[in-house]
């Protein structure tokens, strides 16, 4: 219970406290909240809720511009994210569990540091661009011009509320090259990029799958075991390649 | 301590509270609103379920403070003139409530889907309180009464 609690109005006051205080940011707070839950946080704490520039979803010319604030819920009942970016949807739709997703933000998992965010191996996958001010994520931006269609799909203990013991995402892109990324199978999301050269260059699946075994770094922990990641990886490149396919 | 102001189930309230409170404990202890239950205290098991600004959230990793201004509905919330809500009726003729401490989350996970969703299939059901525990029925019972209200409303109208 020992932290203060700073609310600013705009970016530019954010990060001044947060350079004057050394404090945390807070955005929806599903994760710094149970970190807190688990260990008090003392100290200062930044709250990014009161600020109206970092929430919204929209096209600006080909660009779809998400900013960091927007929830899980906010993506996906905007109907923006169907088509070409079906990753990050299916990411909206079925992260964590309803609660979750109605509090959750997209600016927040990528900040939440984890291997296993899920919508970090969606954005990676559609090479997002993360714009900052300072050190805040202000707002992830889309390019319709580079993505031609993708799916994410993850493994977790059970559908809701459970960590992913692997996730992946597959994008195809408009010049006809591939981006494949994995969650929770290296110490960070990790853009897989050998897989990537032989899909793009037109290598069969069993040469992907096997570029795939040697970029992966899976260790065993209280989710899953080195052995069962190694097994579903390919599992799940071959059921998204199949969703991405012209 | 700051002070703040925020509507719970449709009355104005100003109190003060730490920054460091949740939700969960100042509608439980400052407020008195014990309907509302603390089961894990990480966000997990979905018994603290209450919705703010019309949207289901886990109150205990939400901080009281960031409530100043919006507007909160708890348990406490859905009956209207001593009545209780359909919602809660249903729970009760289908037996959904067994030890009945999920039940006020179950209910406002409910709420939430068939202010959003008025004609859920099973499916939608299952997924609208996936984020919601219960230890004791087995679901099987809850699913009914959901599915139930939502054809009693869709026919009222």
């Amino acid at each position: 219970m020992a932290f203060v609690l700073h609310t600013p109005e705009t970016i530019k006051q954010a990060v001044r406290l947060q350079r004057e205080t050394g404090g945390e940011y807070l955005a929806g707070g599903t994760v710094l909240l149970v970190r807190h839950a688990a260990k008090p946080i003392d100290g200062h704490v930044i709250s990014l809720q009161g600020i109206p520039e970092l929430k919204g979803i929209g096209y600006r010319g080909p660009v779809l511009r998400i900013g960091a604030l927007t929830t899980f819920t906010e993506m996906h009942k905007s109907g923006l994210l169907g088509g070409h970016f079906k990753a990050l949807d299916e990411v909206s739709r079925i992260m964590g569990g309803p609660q979750v997703r109605n509090r959750g933000t997209l600016g927040g998992n990528i900040g939440s540091n984890s291997s296993a965010a899920d919508a970090v191996t969606a954005l990676v996958a559609l090479d997002a661009v993360i714009r900052r001010e300072g050190n805040l994520i202000t707002c992830i931006e889309l390019s319709d011009e580079k993505v031609a269609a993708s799916a994410f799909a993850k493994v977790g203990r059970r559908n809701a509320m459970a960590v992913s013991v692997a996730n992946m995402a597959v994008a195809r892109m408009t010049d006809g090259s591939y981006r494949v990324a994995v969650g929770a199978c290296a110490p960070t999301v990790l853009f897989c990029q050998k897989t990537s050269a032989v899909l793009s260059s037109g290598g069969t699946f069993d040469e992907a799958a096997q570029a795939l075994q040697s970029e992966i770094q899976p260790r065993t922990d209280r989710w899953g075991t080195e052995e069962y990641r190694r097994a579903v990886c390919p599992n799940l490149l071959e059921r998204l390649l199949a969703e991405v396919a012209p | 301590m700051r002070k703040i102001n925020c509507i719970v189930n449709s009355k104005p309230v100003s109190l003060e509270v730490e920054d460091g409170r949740t939700l969960v404990d100042m509608l439980r202890q400052d407020l008195g609103l014990t309907g509302t239950k603390k089961g894990c205290g990480t966000g997990d098991c979905g018994a603290c379920t209450v919705l703010l600004d019309g949207v289901s959230v886990n109150s205990c990793i939400c901080l009281a403070a960031l409530a100043d201004g919006h507007e909160i509905t708890t348990i406490e919330g859905l009956q209207k003139d001593g009545k209780l809500s359909d919602i809660q009726q249903a729970f009760i003729d289908h037996g959904a409530v067994q030890c009945g401490f999920c039940s006020p989350g179950m209910i406002m996970s409910a709420e939430y889907l068939l202010e959003n969703n008025p004609d859920p299939s099973d499916e939608e059901i299952r997924r609208a309180l996936s984020g919601n525990l219960c230890r004791c029925t087995g679901y099987q019972q809850i699913v009914d009464a959901v599915r139930d209200v939502a054809a009693s409303r869709r026919q009222a109208d």
